[in-house]
């Protein structure tokens, strides 16, 4: 493989960590900087302008809450009407508003900005420790996404990555990635469950290989379960401790419990790897003799954790369900996400799939790594021969990933259902066209609303967008035809095109993505992020200037 | 090993033939292959022709090929992959046609079978639920079961509930069943 080839950055933009791997020489190694390679996807908006990415942002929430904006990926691609966006609003410290064509606006430090415009910068943050870690420009990326993720998730994603002044060669599955990473890619045929325990999410995916070909055949989720709810657990037993030292309740101060939370989620991970934690946080109220002392065993924190861990049971059970299997027809688990470093929540990994997970690969930075892999296949999947020519290498060298469309679309229909067009599970890419014709006499237009689901009823899916076309002829209903074309490209993102064909010339509209931005909107936001200044090297750490 | 020239030349052949081959003939495949040949050759196909394996060129018109031929392999799966689509291709076909048009392609899933998500559950689903209109309970209740071997889900669950409460002889159903 040709070693001078620039090398493609594979990236985990996770909801609590972002992550980065590159492959060279044959080998993938995660990006550092420093001892850091796991960086949180946290941005702080500061007063003077300018933003802060990773650790230092993270530090921020302590300090001045209202303007660190974290866990921004669950914002990502969706509507502002969306009941998950709502349910963020109640959660967060930070201000969701509601921007043009329903997009979700983040207000902070005195700026509005796009959830993309969130992603850019940590996107951008990762390139450049990158380019600093390799010596080199780096353009080229393969970005990893949830399974679950719809098509308006995806492409806002793809817009970040293209602020950040990356070129996203491929769209993969996070599941996929860390399958991938661990080269299940052989002859054999196995099924895979990828169980992806987070900051704030808990997902799992069913995955079958079939002769080097990779499908999901199920996946399913819990939007608000993660590690943080552990953090909170410990929280209020330091709570308890310190209203017992010094008899004063902590409940209303914010801004002490962001300062603890942060402790509590460092005994946590010392607790992953030791049978006790004991820390001494000094003034807990700034000012005030107020030093709080406190210890945890292992054993003591179990019953906290066991009923949280417990709640990802059913969720595996159902994943299995959907792809019509019992837990024993599983042949690999593949962990992923921080928490399952926790070995309780091993044990009951067993306990469900009755036998022991995989865990040789850092359960932190396995999905950049599957990415990185993945993006090495693809630009090393022809090999120059030494007559000049090109061979393809072995199969077990590249893997193709064929990817399934996660959920049907389908476009409105009289009395509000659904006219499916693609049905989930259907291989891509694909193209697939229907036929409507106008329903009233001299219709000048046709409205062409699309959705992703399964339910018959239009409404209970979720809306993409539409489009319209016009300039229809003048003619009795029925007598118009439109073709609708929907086309699915290889990263699983969705094409609508309507045709009229009747009028002699030719004319198509294209679909506008509800929640998503329009061209002068991605513009101004490149603006913005082009005048964010040099980078993070020169700047001698994680800020980012505009 | 296929040298770059001979990808290409494949990929052309294949890109000639789009307005005339058969599915059979652009999987490679015989029209009285079975469901395993038809695909072992897709797999195949998509190792040597998969977009993904162009992706080193650029965004170039090699790409673009692979990417309007890649479509066709997988339409030509999905067609030949399901039998109710095979039946009516190879009808088609008779008549002179080298693609299921798009409206027969894009045949609508009934509720029931949308509530499956293993492809071939829902086939058998909907096989049990023809013979069970005209009657053939056992026969019906066969494919349920294979179905449920696959996918344990209501849908088929209550089909196989009609089955066995049917009201036409469930006891010589039962009796043959569980003999
Ligand atoms: N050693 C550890 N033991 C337990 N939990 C850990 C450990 N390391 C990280 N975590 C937790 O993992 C979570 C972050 O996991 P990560 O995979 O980065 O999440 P995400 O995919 O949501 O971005 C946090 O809750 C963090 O506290
Ligand atoms: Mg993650």
């Amino acid at each position: 493989m040709a070693t001078d080839q620039e090398p493609v950055l594979g990236i985990d933009l996770g909801t609590t960590n972002s992550a980065c791997a590159v492959v060279r020489d044959g080998r993938a190694s995660v990006v550092r900087r420093g001892d850091d390679r796991i960086i949180p996807s946290v941005v702080a908006a500061m007063s003077d302008g300018r933003w802060l990415v990773g650790t230092r942002a993270k530090k921020r929430r302590s300090v001045d809450p209202v303007n660190v904006i974290y866990s921004s990926k669950r914002l990502i691609g969706r509507r502002f009407g969306s009941a998950e966006v709502q349910e963020m609003r109640q959660r967060v410290p930070y201000r969701i508003v509601e921007g043009k064509n329903e997009a979700i606006m983040i207000e902070a430090g005195g700026k509005v900005v796009s959830a993309v415009e969130v992603a850019a910068h940590v996107l951008t943050y990762l390139r450049q420790m990158a380019e600093e870690a390799l010596g080199r420009r780096v353009r080229r990326s393969v970005i990893a996404v949830p399974a679950n993720f719809t098509d308006s998730q995806r492409s806002a994603t793809r817009i970040a990555a293209r602020l950040a002044g990356l070129d996203v060669i491929r769209v993969i599955n996070e599941p996929t990635a860390a399958a991938l990473a661990y080269g299940y890619i052989e002859d054999t045929d196995r099924v895979i469950a990828v169980y992806d325990f987070g900051g704030g999410t808990f997902d799992v995916t069913i995955l079958q290989i079939t002769r080097n070909v990779f499908e999901v055949l199920a996946t399913s989720g819990e939007m608000f379960l993660g590690g943080d709810d552990i953090d909170e657990a410990i929280l209020g037993l330091m709570v308890g401790a310190f209203e017992q030292q010094h008899g004063i309740s902590l409940r209303d101060n914010p801004v002490a419990l962001e300062r603890l939370r942060a402790v509590a989620e460092q005994v946590k991970i010392q607790l992953s790897s030791q049978s006790g934690a004991a820390v001494h946080v000094e003034e807990v109220l700034p000012g005030q003799r107020s030093d709080l002392d406190f210890s945890l065993r292992e054993a003591d924190l179990r019953p906290y954790v066991d009923p949280i861990v417990r709640r990802t049971i059913p969720v595996c059970q159902d994943a299995l369900r959907c792809a019509g299997l019992s837990p024993h027809q599983v042949d690999e688990i593949v962990l992923v996400g921080g928490t399952t470093r926790l070995p309780h929540v091993r044990s009951i990994v067993e306990e469900t799939f009755g036998k022991k997970p995989q865990t040789s690969i850092n359960p932190m930075s396995v999905v950049a790594v599957g990415a990185a892999i993945q993006g090495a296949a693809l630009m090393g999947s022809l090999v120059p021969m030494a007559d000049g020519g090109v061979s393809a290498p072995s199969a077990a060298a590249s893997a193709v990933l064929l990817d399934v469309v996660p959920r049907s679309l389908g476009v409105h229909t009289l009395g509000g259902y659904v006219d499916f067009i693609i049905e989930r599970n259907s291989a891509i890419p694909l193209e697939q066209t229907r036929f409507f014709t106008t329903t009233t006499d001299n219709q000048r237009f046709v409205r062409i609303q699309v959705c992703q689901g399964e339910d018959e009823v239009f409404e209970n899916n979720l809306k993409l967008g539409e489009l319209v076309l016009s300039g229809l002829r003048d003619a009795p209903r029925g007598e118009v035809t439109v073709a609708v074309t929907f086309e699915i490209n290889a990263d699983g993102l969705l094409e609508v095109r309507a045709m009229d064909k009747e009028t002699g010339q030719q004319q198509v509209a294209t679909m506008r993505v509800l929640g998503g931005l329009d061209d002068q909107e991605i513009e101004q936001m490149a603006t913005r992020m082009a005048s964010a200044g040099p980078g993070p090297s020169s700047r001698g750490g994680t800020v980012v200037s505009r | 090993m296929p040298t770059k020239n001979e990808l290409r030349e494949h990929l052309h052949a294949l890109q000639a033939g789009l307005s005339s081959m058969t599915y059979y003939e652009f999987l490679g495949v015989r029209p009285s292959s079975d469901y395993v040949a038809i695909r072992d050759a897709y797999y195949d196909r998509a190792q040597q022709l998969h977009p993904d394996r162009f992706v080193a060129f650029g965004a170039g018109s090699l790409q673009r090929s692979a990417y309007a031929v890649y479509k066709r392999i997988s339409e030509a799966f999905s067609v030949l992959s399901d039998p109710h689509l095979r039946v009516a291709y190879d009808e088609a076909r008779l008549g002179g046609a080298h693609r299921l048009d798009d409206v027969a392609r894009a045949r609508r899933r009934s509720p029931q079978e949308r509530q499956l998500s293993n492809n071939f559950a829902r086939i058998y689903f909907r096989a049990a639920v023809k013979k069970l209109e005209r009657g053939l309970l056992r026969a019906a209740w066969i494919d349920v079961q294979l179905g449920l071997s696959l996918e344990d889900a209501p849908v088929l669950r209550e089909l196989e509930n009609r089955i066995i409460t049917h009201p036409e002889g469930p006891a010589s159903l039962q009796a043959e069943v569980f003999r």
